[in-house]
């Protein structure tokens, strides 16, 4: 047990922090970046998260990031996301198969990520955003104009499929009188999204490429390597935006899965998550309370007995 | 200090790894001097008889039982870099050499090369599913690296082995306490306790009782003399802070001031001070504890609130 001046302090301040109802403290918003495979180790970040107890009021999340964080808003517990990622592969969310396949080389007939907004839409009950458990935001891209296209509301499905409607790859979706492909492009960490749902102090997982080192070796990696990089030239504000960052080192792993078509979460990528979670947990929280010292001001003045 | 408990349980006379070792080498020993030399302590004799000349000497079952004395021999003479030359080399050659694996494991364990011990361990396990000294060696790494489940399970494991180690079930409960699963925790630090009255898993019951709310159990805990003696200062800041959370505003001010006797510049002290003026309306007072906190460490976290603090006050 560490009883250092610092993790006494910090643990009073905490014990007290984390058990104040949401609207008597900063309200609290989980950010999920996009990034294909690697994004699983979001799931060990919330696991974490979730274990220690530290408060998530909002969370908002991009592309694979949107998958994870549709359903966690949802209620589902991380073992439940866990065993949900590791049943993921190709056929999860495309109509891949031999026959499609053939159409995708041949005839340029792009993919379908239908099978996404069912799998979604099975999982989720075919929930609107306003009956998820905790506030929810995910984000596309309007490929007509290049806008970033945030969803907060209406049915949660077909929000979560456009935001991971890998371009290239995937028929964008029609939604709304809008072409919709992958937010990741131009909202990688939807920061912003949080903040428009009420999120005062963000707690960002970030799992970029390190695209230097990368070697696409097929079509989809390589799609989804350009995607990062053009996300890479957002990142850094979106991530200075943000209040504290996780960024779980999985900067190496392919975005779609080595060979395979699409999302092929490991073990692996989900422990890197907790692992740089647990890691950070202490610093995570000790900036929330600094952030939240109004708040803890407020109450110390009326402390008697 | 967890990690000196797993060498004592996983290279003492009890383990099982070193029992089912002995059977193998109770037949004619060509090692029997080296064997000799080792359990008399006589560990640079054991490495001067087996140098690398020698070892060629030797062959299968013999050499690995070699490398596993060389390797033993640096590791108690202090040579941990060439100890996990042994290990690694030995383990490489005989990689079905269960005692090799487990002095590997262990020595990266001990270096808090945890990822590259895990393996090990587990591979262990393969071969002998309830070995305890492997589950607890995952337990720790587990608990080192916050996989807090897994390493509930490995020590779970392990306690239906060893049930009666004071110290693995005050492991246990620390990392139940982790987890907030606090009922679970108390019964297994009650449990070591029973075993081996230690100040450490007073101060873990402390905690529990504290963040169940039950403050005055907790603080009387901290007023023992046990925990007293180990912890001194730091117990009685703690008091401190929880007579705070106690809402004994007074009795709070008392410790604090009981702190600067013995250090009159503790920045708990000072914070203490602050937070006790401050539920009293004395605002200006609060700043100046506040403010002599900027003595300490200025990139702490202590100094870092004392001044997000002193922000936020009118």
């Amino acid at each position: 047990m560490d009883i250092s001046a610092n993790a006494v302090l910090r643990d009073h301040l905490w014990e007290d922090l984390s058990a104040k109802p949401k609207d008597q403290r900063p309200t609290v918003g989980l950010v999920l970046s996009a990034g294909g495979t690697r994004a699983s180790a979001h799931i060990g970040v919330i696991s974490v998260l979730t274990e220690s107890g530290f408060p998530i009021d909002i969370v908002a999340g991009t592309s694979m990031g949107a998958i994870i964080g549709s359903l966690y808003a949802d209620g589902k517990a991380p073992d439940e996301l866990r065993k949900l990622s590791l049943k993921m592969g190709a056929a999860t969310g495309s109509n891949f198969g031999p026959w499609t396949l053939l159409e995708y080389l041949f005839s340029q007939k792009l993919f379908s990520s239908k099978k996404m907004e069912k799998f979604i839409k099975k999982e989720l009950k075919d929930k609107r955003f306003e009956q998820l458990k905790k506030p929810f935001a995910c984000v596309a891209m309007d490929i007509n104009s290049g806008e970033a296209i945030i969803f907060r509301e209406g049915r949660v499905a077909p929000a979560v499929r456009a935001s991971m409607n890998l371009p290239g790859i995937f028929k964008p979706v029609e939604y709304r009188h809008r072409y919709l492909v992958d937010g990741a492009i131009v909202d990688y960490v939807p920061v912003d999204a949080a903040r428009l749902l009420g999120a005062k102090w963000i707690l960002a997982s970030v799992t970029e490429n390190d695209f230097t080192r990368a070697k696409p070796t097929n079509v989809l990696s390589s799609m989804q390597q350009v995607i990062d990089i053009r996300g890479a030239m957002i990142l850094d504000a979106q991530k200075k935006a943000a209040d504290f960052l996780i960024e779980p080192t999985v900067g190496n792993v392919p975005s779609a899965g080595g060979t395979a078509l699409y999302m092929t979460p490991t073990p692996w990528i989900i422990d890197q998550g907790e692992l740089e979670a647990n890691r950070l947990l202490h610093k995570a929280e000790e900036s929330y309370i600094l952030f939240s010292m109004p708040a803890i001001a407020k109450d110390l003045g009326l402390v008697t007995k | 200090m967890k990690r000196i408990l797993l060498a004592l349980v996983l290279l003492g006379p009890s383990s099982s790894l070193q029992a089912s070792w002995n059977i193998f080498s109770s037949h004619k020993d060509p090692l029997a001097k080296e064997k000799e030399l080792f359990q008399e302590g006589r560990y640079k004799e054991v490495i001067k008889n087996l140098n690398h000349g020698q070892l060629q000497y030797y062959h299968g079952k013999n050499l690995a039982q070699a490398y596993f004395y060389v390797g033993q021999s640096y590791e108690y003479t202090n040579h941990l870099g060439r100890a996990l030359g042994f290990y690694e080399l030995g383990a490489k050659l005989f990689p079905n050499d269960l005692r090799l694996a487990a002095a590997l494991a262990l020595l990266l364990h001990r270096s808090g090369l945890e990822t590259n011990a895990e393996p090990l361990f587990k591979k262990i396990l393969r071969a002998h599913p309830n070995n305890a000294e492997a589950h607890l060696g995952l337990a720790e790494i587990y608990a080192n690296l916050g996989f807090l489940n897994r390493s509930v399970h490995h020590y779970q494991k392990t306690l239906q082995s060893v049930p009666e180690n004071a110290d693995i079930w005050r492991h246990y409960a620390e990392v139940l306490m982790k987890l907030r699963k606090f009922l679970e925790a108390e019964n297994a630090a009650q449990k070591s306790l029973s075993l081996n009255p230690d100040p450490k898993t007073e101060m873990d019951i402390a905690f529990i009782q504290r963040y169940e709310g039950n403050w005055a159990k907790a603080i009387s805990l901290l007023d023992s003399p046990s925990i007293d003696s180990q912890y001194g200062i730091k117990a009685e800041r703690l008091k401190g802070l929880w007579l705070l959370e106690d809402k004994q505003v007074s009795k709070a001010v008392l410790t604090a001031k009981n702190v600067q006797k013995i250090s009159p510049h503790d920045p708990i002290a000072y914070w203490i001070l602050a937070q006790a003026a401050l539920s009293r309306g004395q605002i200006s007072k609060a700043k100046n504890e506040l403010g002599l906190i900027r003595n300490s460490e200025k990139r702490s976290f202590v100094y870092k609130a004392a001044q997000a603090l002193t922000k936020s006050l009118p």
